[in-house]
């Protein structure tokens, strides 16, 4: 033995509880089995849980499967877009036609025709829906304050 | 120590109706070795008893991975220094400083009486614990367990020059250290 120190250093200055080696072994045998139970109490609640979960995702799969021809089903990701309108296909938008858009509001056509001048009315011909170009046609015909083709 | 009793005490655990009574038959073989090599590490009784403990009872639920190409001892004495070094880790809060180890560690030593013999004794001891945790416990396994440093080798996955490096650096250390505080 390549010992520098002499067998004197080898005693022991540590303390021991009396009767710990007596008791040692019987309690950590004790340890060791309670251990062994809850280690596999963890392994069956784990299983269990693992099967549910399997079970609950085959259910879920089998459902949406059965469900995915049905016009009615919705999910969120199959919801209809808000139409969006093609701003390119839209008349130009000027300061005339929101004059009248906003004039529009309760007024009769024929209110709105007596302010409006000739060139202005070719701005906002587009913006009349159908009923009110055909106000205007039948106004255009009869009202003798309207410039028209000489009748 | 017998290579025979060994191999009866694995085979009666390894049997579900006789493993408990092999188990305590391990444990009162090796449970006092076992536990100075701990105890020598660690210092705290209270460290040491937990550590033990953990140590056997990793033996008792893994002892079928035992094959039997080292001595039982060696194993054992494996199974306890890795438990040593994960409980270190864990405390590391006292690894930052060693000299607040040391005095922490030192303070669970005893000395009975005045005589000079306990102080010089309770010197080597501090001086032990002033070395770096490797040396330490290599210090420790060779001087005080009287291990072979093939035993060490296969305990603390070293080799031999190296085990002989750590082991010659330690004797250093604590001769230097008994030299200072004469």
């Amino acid at each position: 033995m390549d010992t520098d120190f002499d067998e004197m250093f080898k005693k022991s200055l540590f303390k021991v509880p009396e009767g710990f080696f007596e008791q040692i072994s019987e309690k950590t045998l004790a340890k060791a089995k309670l251990r062994e139970q809850n280690h596999r109490r963890i392994l069956i609640a784990l299983g269990t849980f693992a099967v549910a979960a399997s079970l609950s995702a085959v259910a879920l799969l089998g459902y949406y499967s059965s469900n995915s021809g049905n016009p009615e089903t919705k999910t969120f990701v199959q919801q209809k877009q808000p139409e969006v309108k093609d701003i390119s296909q839209q008349p130009e938008i000027n300061g005339k036609q929101i004059a009248f858009a906003e004039r529009k509001k309760g007024d009769t056509v024929k209110a709105i025709i007596r302010e409006i001048k000739t060139e202005e009315l070719s701005d906002v011909l587009p913006e009349l829906t159908d009923d009110e170009l055909l106000e205007l046609s039948a106004l255009y015909k009869t009202d003798p304050f309207i410039d028209g083709p000489q009748n | 120590m017998n290579d025979e009793a060994d191999a009866r005490i694995f085979s009666m655990m390894k049997d579900p109706a006789l493993r408990d009574k092999g188990f305590l038959q391990l444990m009162d073989t090796y449970k006092v070795p076992v536990y100075w090599h701990i105890r020598r590490m660690v210092v705290s009784h209270e460290d040491a008893e937990d550590i033990l403990q953990e140590t056997f009872i990793n033996v008792y639920r893994f002892a079928h991975t035992y094959k039997g190409d080292s001595k039982v001892y060696t194993w054992l004495y494996r199974i306890a220094t890795n438990e040593c070094i994960s409980h270190f880790r864990k405390n590391k809060r006292w690894i930052n400083k060693a000299i607040n180890i040391t005095d922490e560690m030192a303070g669970e030593l005893s000395v009975n009486d005045a005589e000079h013999s306990e102080a010089i004794l309770l010197k080597f001891q501090k001086a032990i614990l002033q070395l770096p945790k490797q040396q330490r416990i290599v210090f420790n396994m060779r001087y005080f367990d009287e291990l072979s440093y093939e035993d060490m080798e296969q305990i603390l996955n070293s080799s031999v020059s190296a085990l002989k490096t750590n082991y010659h650096f330690a004797s250093e250390k604590i001769k230097q250290y008994l030299i200072d505080h004469a």
